[in-house]
């Protein structure tokens, strides 16, 4: 990849004597794609707004091509913003809202007309230069918002959840323009969201982060098919999670039975959290199966069922394209890429059991109950 | 219930809106009389605008309201700003300091800043007129600057933070933020706040009272002061239009939120034109405000003499019903300037003198005022060289029992109190027999006004027992209040300015008063007649010209006493103010009726039969005024002549509370259908 850009360094963020951001080191790279993931709360909007100068660390450094930027304002920095309430200026129109950082830079006018309407021309609003922007769609809000901010032509762009507040199916279209945009124009986005998916399809890096600390660093891919902790597995896509014993390299033990992993390098017979993803669990007949259980709940889902298998008083999520009906008894076969063994850490045992499913769940039994009286 | 409804809120709506209707027609009515419409007319308009003193005076209440907010909304808006970074819980207790000005009493705040400006100027700095115009901006600014704040706050908390960090993030400063952002979306609190601002500072009586100096009199201020006279009908007219431009300003606030609400959905561009408009009315508006600032601080001649005038109201002629402007033409021909400005009686002079606080050069107080300020020590002795036309003054004015010596005074008018009386109700030989013994006539009862003071009171009372009017002797005095108490329940009303109106509407019959207002009473309604009660004696009054101690510029202050007693200008001045003046030389330049007037210049030897009143001691004006009081005053609730006029009052009460009421029940009522 290309050279470092942006590097945090020990980062720590107080409020009040409560930490907020716990030493985060990271390093962002020219003209990459790096999302901050994590629940609300986790602190990923903290370390936007201390790279775009908003907040100052309590401690830490924040490097912009090799010089600190601690004390740089935010007016000075190469860095620009997209809101996540787009914060679009009311008393301006489109054209004087993207034409805003140029004004203030003092560009000549014609230069501004220019990169504004090429501007327009990327964010597909042309024509709409002179419109007010209440008058505007959410999707054509969050346009104008990243035009603002690009017409700058700054290194880095800074994106803070900006797709939170539209619908499923523009929020998918807006993906993809983000994606596109960034791949023509070739800044870094350091984006920040909650929605894994969304972190998942646009990003080259994603960091997840919970409780102000970095959970895990790495490709889409690797941050999925790799979790480092219960934490990161639950969160990005649904994991069963179970307890289990390393016997040794490529040898797992759980539910009573050994399985063979491609995972090494724990010590002999160390515990460890066993995560298996329930799209990658192949339901077959009873006798075929490495383990056998019984279905207590299923649920369609448009691409698939989602399957609540009950095995030894633990409940599994199975994702099948397959229909099996509640009550009956299906065998699970799991491959050795299917098992992905990671150490112990403190967010153990806290996720991955699916005993209290959903709330379509718990409406189920609340109905059985209702009928019983 | 919706069409009854409707009735109601049309019924609150004239019930708001009624008394600004009957000002508006009462402008336009040619006839001077408010209880009847003679006809329409535009010249109550045309004397407004060649009325320049009264122009004057708005165009002061307009700037000191122009600054004043200007300054308010800088201020506040910043405060504003402030306030909004604090922690919540010190913006909760900051918010609640600021508001607390606006409910504090006007009264309080007035009299507490008068009081600090009159310690800071004349006690810590020496300062010759600590009260000035700055003190009034100062104090304008104060009672402006919350209410800009408190709809500047609302508008801070609405907005998004993001947009100034948004406008940071797009290379503004903090301040650049503030102005490209923050004011804009903070604009219509601030409006909001400064027309509030506004409004109070062009209406605001009560601490302008209290903190102006006499270099610098506000409209409301001065209009108070008019009572002495009933209000010209010009002054109506003003009012119409100042109520009128405050009408457009609100209806055009309304409308521009109006359009800007509509404008933000529009999809169609905003036209150029209008943003031009926008930009022209700021740029208009600002530079009002700069012009008025530049005239403020360069527009006055440093190097002219300048003099402070403090007179009567309305007792002096300005240029209206075509007399002089007297002062005007002072100023022409001597190139002294004058300050001039106003109070409503003897008291109010003397404690405003005796307060500090204020400058002034030239003071005109009565008789007995003169009295207790030369032996207070308050007066200045005159260099009558300097007064060359105190020779036409007559000789029984020189030497008057208030300045035996002749040192401090010039007189400027005389006149006799005696008794107005309407000959359509009151049999001409009534008065003529009884003379003041009319007033205690109980075939009259309930149609007699008395005068309300203690000392006019008690001294006709005194010439109808036969005493001395300046007598010392209290069980005679008691005897006096006595025969007050007898008198009470056939008096209507005790009064002072309010004569003019009761008497002009026939509402009472007989009041005694003082000849030249009463002449001017007459001027208006022909049944008014006048008598003076010549055989038993009457009060024969002067108000003279006097310089105070602390005067900076005697000499031109004399040239002002020296020009009032000219001959032509002391005519001249009396065809407006009727009556008489010491000098007899000016009958030749006044109107006939008013030289010929027997009311006005009684004969020399009816004169004889007058008393000045001389200054009794402290302690004896003060049993005098309890002795009043208690003989006139103490209400008894059998008050039955105060009910007929409270009918309307309570009528209006009991509709407006009933109406109330009924919206009420039918709010409560609609909703369950719904």
């Amino acid at each position: 990849m290309s050279k470092e850009l942006i590097r945090l360094r020990d980062l720590t963020m107080e409020f009040d004597g409560e930490r907020i951001l716990d030493s985060i080191n990271l390093y962002i790279n020219d003209h990459e794609f790096l999302t901050l993931l994590g629940p609300s709360g986790c602190g990923k909007t903290t370390t936007l707004r201390i790279i775009g100068g908003f907040l100052t660390p309590t401690s830490g450094t924040v490097t912009f091509d090799g010089k600190c930027i601690n004390d740089v304002p935010p007016y000075d920095r190469q860095i620009n913003t997209v809101f996540q309430r787009y914060a679009l200026f009311p008393h301006l129109n489109v054209f004087d809202n993207i034409a805003f950082g140029l004004k203030v830079a003092k560009c000549p006018k014609d230069e501004i007309n220019e990169r504004v309407n090429r501007m327009l021309e990327i964010v597909s609003l042309k024509g709409y230069g002179h419109r007010n922007v209440a008058s505007l769609s959410g999707g054509q809000q969050q346009r104008v918002a990243i035009a603002r901010a690009l017409v700058n032509e700054p290194k880095v762009l800074l994106l803070d959840e900006p797709l939170a507040a539209l619908d499923l199916r523009l929020r998918k279209d807006m993906q993809n323009e983000l994606k596109r945009i960034q791949r023509e124009t070739g800044i870094t986005f350091v984006y920040v969201t909650h929605d894994q998916e969304e972190a998942l399809s646009m990003s080259d890096t994603v960091v997840v982060m919970d409780k102000g600390r970095i959970q895990q660093i790495g490709k889409p891919e690797d941050i999925y098919n790799e979790p480092k902790n219960a934490f990161v597995a639950d969160f990005i896509g649904e994991s069963n999670i179970l307890d289990g014993t390393m016997l040794e390299d490529f040898k797992v033990k759980f539910f009573g039975r050994t399985f063979v992993c491609v995972d090494k390098g724990f010590a002999p017979n160390e515990p460890v959290d066993v995560v298996i993803r329930p799209e990658d669990i192949d339901i077959v007949a009873p006798e075929e199966g490495h383990l056998v259980g019984t279905v207590t709940n299923i649920t369609f889902k448009g691409l698939n069922y989602d399957i609540i298998v009950e095995f030894k008083g633990f409940k599994w999520l199975i994702q099948s394209t397959d229909y099996c009906a509640v009550d009956s008894t299906i065998g699970i076969r799991l491959n050795p890429e299917d098992i992905h063994i990671m150490k112990k850490s403190e967010y153990s045992g806290m996720f991955g059991d699916y005993s209290s499913y959903s709330a379509e769940f718990d409406e189920l039994t609340e109905d059985a109950a209702d009928e019983e009286e | 219930m919706k069409s009854t409804n409707k009735f109601l809120t049309i019924l609150i709506f004239i019930f708001l809106y009624i008394p600004m209707a009957v000002l508006i027609v009462a402008s336009f009515n040619s006839g001077k009389d408010i209880t009847r419409f003679e006809g329409f007319t535009w010249n109550q308009y045309a004397e407004l605008f060649r009325d320049e003193t009264l122009l004057g005076l708005l165009g002061n209440s307009i700037l000191i309201a122009l600054l004043s907010t200007g300054i308010s909304v800088a201020l506040g808006t910043m405060a504003a700003v402030g306030i909004h970074s604090l922690k919540p819980r010190m913006r909760n207790f900051v918010m609640s300091l600021t508001n607390i000005p606006m409910t504090n009493p006007d009264i309080v705040t007035g009299v507490s800043l008068s009081l600090l400006f009159v310690f800071l100027g004349s006690g810590l700095l020496g300062q010759r007129e600590s009260l000035n115009f700055w003190t009034l901006l100062i104090a304008h600014v104060t009672f402006g600057l919350p209410y800009v704040i408190l709809n500047v706050m609302p508008k801070m908390q609405q907005m998004d933070r993001s947009l100034t960090d948004a406008a940071m993030d797009l290379g503004c400063t903090p301040v650049q933020a503030f102005f490209k952002v923050t004011l804009h979306e903070i604009m219509p609190g601030i409006v909001a706040g400064g027309i509030m601002a506004f409004t109070m500072s062009l209406d605001d009586f009560v601490i302008s009272y209290f903190v102006t100096g006499s270099g610098f009199v506000t409209l409301p201020v001065e209009i108070y002061t008019y009572t002495k006279k009933p209000i010209a009908p010009k002054v109506y007219a003003m009012f119409t239009l100042l109520f009128l431009l405050i009408a457009v300003l609100m209806v055009g606030i309304n409308l521009m939120q109006l359009r800007a609400e509509k404008k933000k959905l529009d999809t169609r561009p905003v036209s150029k034109g209008w943003q031009i408009a926008k930009r022209c009315i700021a740029g208009a508006l600002v530079l009002a405000l700069v012009i008025g600032c530049c005239w403020l601080i360069f527009g006055q001649k440093r190097d002219q003499v300048t003099i402070n005038v403090y007179n009567w109201g309305m007792n002096i002629a300005d240029g209206t019903d075509d007399t002089m402007d007297i002062i005007a033409e002072f100023e022409e021909r001597t190139g002294i300037k004058v300050n001039y400005s106003t109070y409503e009686s003897n008291e109010v002079l003397y404690s405003k003198l005796k307060n500090g606080g204020i400058s002034v050069d030239v003071i005109i107080p009565s008789d007995y005022m003169i009295d207790r300020m030369i032996a207070e020590d308050m007066l200045e002795k005159l260099d009558y060289s300097n007064i060359p036309n105190f020779e036409f003054v007559d000789e029984q004015f020189k030497n008057p029992a208030f300045d035996p010596t002749q040192e401090y005074t010039v007189p400027y008018t005389w006149g006799t109190v005696g008794i107005l009386y309407n000959t359509q109700y009151v049999d001409e030989a009534d008065v003529v027999s009884q003379g003041w013994g009319v007033l205690w006539d109980e075939d009259y009862a309930g149609k007699i006004l008395m005068i309300d003071n203690s000392r006019d009171a008690l001294g006709i009372a005194q010439l109808l027992l036969g005493y001395d009017l300046n007598t010392m002797d209290k069980t005679e005095l008691q005897a006096c209040a006595d025969k007050l108490a007898q008198q009470r329940p056939l008096v209507q009303q005790y009064v002072m300015d309010q004569i003019y109106a009761t008497m002009q509407n026939e509402e009472a019959w007989i009041a005694p008063y003082y000849a030249g207002d009463c002449m001017l009473m007459m001027e208006e309604n022909e049944n008014l007649a006048f008598y003076l009660p010549e055989d038993q004696g009457f009060n024969l009054f002067t108000d003279a010209m006097c310089i105070p101690k602390g005067c900076q510029e005697k000499a031109a202050a004399e040239a002002f006493i020296n020009f009032l007693s000219d001959p032509e200008i002391s005519g001249a001045n009396m065809d407006y103010i009727c009556y008489a003046s010491p000098i007899s030389a000016a009958k030749d330049y006044m109107e006939d009726y008013l030289a010929e007037s027997e009311i006005v210049y009684p004969d020399d030897e009816v004169l004889e039969k007058g008393t000045a009143y001389a200054y009794l001691s402290e302690d004896l004006s003060r049993y005098m005024e309890n002795l009043y009081q208690q003989a006139t005053k103490i209400s008894d609730s059998t008050d039955t002549e105060q009910a007929p006029s409270a009918v309307p009052y309570i009528i209006i009460g009991v509709i407006f509370v009933g109406t109330a009421t009924v919206l009420m029940f039918t709010g409560k009522k609609r909703r369950p259908k719904e």
